[in-house]
């Protein structure tokens, strides 16, 4: 595996990625499950203080993760300056926008006449956060992360929204918000499977990043499924709510771990591979 | 498509690049032995630390499969036509000039590494000691006083040359019908088993056609045995 070495990098230098991505994806995620339930009519527009106050802490303390993996911290805000052109500063500018008006909507008073514009400033715009999050890594030469993989956040971050709003539903419609996780689930575990028949397929025409934990693919997808879709779907129907919530936060660091540690690139060392294997494939026929 | 075409085809008028001067590098795979002066070149003129390195050697067939040659790739940064570094950087740090050259402005780059992640070619390297990622800038200021890169003036076979289009006349040398050329034909290096743009990115890497008839036949059954298309040979070394 020597030859993959030139990947995404020796060692796992995305993990404040890791905690940036799932950090945010969970914020944004009761931002987006709030503006879902409010569509259908189950909960005002304006969410309550406690939604607010978890939206923005954790898009706060994600971003702070996100700083941790720059060379150049202090050189951030450099960031926003091609906005419309680079995905990763259309996607630092969205998640600000929705941290700031949250954060602001957090400590104004709670009778100031901002504080609704703000709180629904900032669910709304989760929507765009979640998308940006996926859309940042479409990259033409990323094969892993083609296909489904941009919605991904998206879902997971629906499924924990739900999971953490259901407590605040009416009694009447809380059974259908159980039902709705169960369909995020589902929708999940489609997107998982997707991902493992995209890996097999990658691999074939790129190097991974990281070759050890491709090797283990197996068994962390497998561990995927289990903590992230089968223990919460069981915790739901046993009622027991407070793993709901808990299984599926670990399943979105889990999930955004592997998001980064199986990806699989195009690289000249992967097309010397290919080259060699045809080359090998070519003898045998012969 | 001949070199030209490719150098003509999706240039963004935004930014101004001239339709004609395609940086990059040519080399000749039957003169490349894979010794490594390149790297070291590189290295010392421009001082690079042990972690990091802007040009690498590739072995192709390195247990000879098939028969076949073994050949050297000795890659950098290919100072693409449409770079996904540049599209890819949100601070502008990266930035391809209007003679074609890629260059990062450090004092810009935030060390995202998100430049990293988008090269299919694995060309933009992390410094962790400076915080930023540095990458190959074609020895400009050895251009601009008259020299070849380092890796070039390295090199000690002459298979490694820095090139603009290979011919920008587009024109083949006519040649004497029937007789091989003494000077080997420079094809994109797209074409070449081992070497592909998956990211449809037009690297400025052309190579030298391989010499003799087995290598020439070999190169395209390996070619034809990938689906690759066969670039058009075009302008001369």
């Amino acid at each position: 595996m020597a030859r993959h070495e030139k990947g995404i990098g020796a060692g796992f230098h995305e993990l404040p990625l890791v905690l940036f991505t799932a950090l945010t994806t969970g914020g944004a995620g009761v931002g987006v499950a709030h503006v879902g339930l409010a569509c259908l009519g189950w909960v005002p527009w304006v969410p309550p203080a406690e939604v607010m106050i978890v939206l923005t802490t954790l898009l706060a303390v994600g971003l702070l993760f996100s700083l941790g993996h720059l060379g150049r911290p202090f050189r951030g805000p450099l960031a926003l300056v091609r906005v419309g052109k680079s995905a990763l500063s259309n996607e630092v500018l969205v998640v600000c926008t929705a941290l700031v008006a949250g954060l602001l909507a957090v400590v104004l008073p709670s009778d100031h006449s901002m504080v609704m514009p703000l709180s629904l400033i900032a669910i709304l715009s989760s929507v765009p956060v979640l998308l940006a999050l996926g859309l940042v890594y479409r990259l033409p030469g990323q094969l892993m992360w083609k296909g489904m993989a941009p919605v991904h956040p998206l879902v997971l971050g629906m499924g924990f929204g739900l999971a953490m709003l259901l407590g605040t539903l009416p009694e009447g419609t809380r059974a259908r918000g159980e039902f709705l996780i169960l369909l995020v689930l589902m929708v999940d575990g489609l997107l998982v499977w997707e991902r493992s028949w995209r890996i097999s397929r990658s691999l074939r025409m790129g190097a991974p990043g990281h070759s050890s934990l491709m090797d283990q693919r197996g068994s962390a997808l497998v561990l995927r499924i289990l903590l992230g879709i089968l223990l919460p779907a069981v915790a739901l129907l046993s009622g027991w709510r407070e793993l709901v919530v808990f299984s599926l936060f670990l399943n979105l660091l889990f999930d955004r771990f592997l998001f980064y540690g199986l990806a699989v690139r195009s690289t000249t060392e992967a097309e010397v591979i290919l080259v060699e294997a045809a080359l090998r494939a070519r003898e045998n026929r012969a | 498509m001949s070199v030209l075409a490719r150098s003509r085809r999706s240039t963004d008028p935004d930014r101004h690049v001239s339709r004609a001067a395609r940086p990059g590098f040519s080399l000749d795979l039957a003169r490349c032995v894979g010794c490594g002066a390149c790297v070291l070149g590189c290295r010392i003129e421009n001082q690079l630390p042990a972690e990091v390195s802007w040009r690498r050697i590739i072995q192709v067939n390195r247990s000879r499969i098939g028969g076949g040659p073994t050949y050297h790739l000795s890659v950098a940064c290919h100072h693409c036509e449409n770079p996904p570094c540049v599209t890819a950087c949100p601070s502008r740090a990266l930035e391809k000039r209007p003679d074609g050259l890629v260059l990062l402005a450090a004092n810009r780059c935030i060390g995202c590494r998100y430049c990293e992640m988008a090269c299919p070619f694995g060309a933009p390297s992390f410094d962790p000691d400076a915080g930023v990622v540095t990458k190959c800038h074609l020895c400009h200021h050895r251009l601009e006083e008259g020299l070849t890169p380092a890796c070039v003036a390295a090199c000690p076979t002459g298979a490694l040359g820095h090139a603009l289009s290979p011919d920008e006349s587009g024109e083949p040398e006519p040649g004497m019908p029937g007789v091989p050329p003494l000077v080997p034909t420079l094809v994109p290096a797209s074409g070449t088993p081992g070497f592909g743009d998956p990211a449809g990115a037009g690297p400025g890497f052309w190579v030298a056609a391989p010499g003799g008839a087995i290598r020439s036949r070999w190169y395209s059954e390996l070619s034809a045995l990938l689906g690759r298309k066969k670039e058009e040979p075009h302008g001369s070394a």
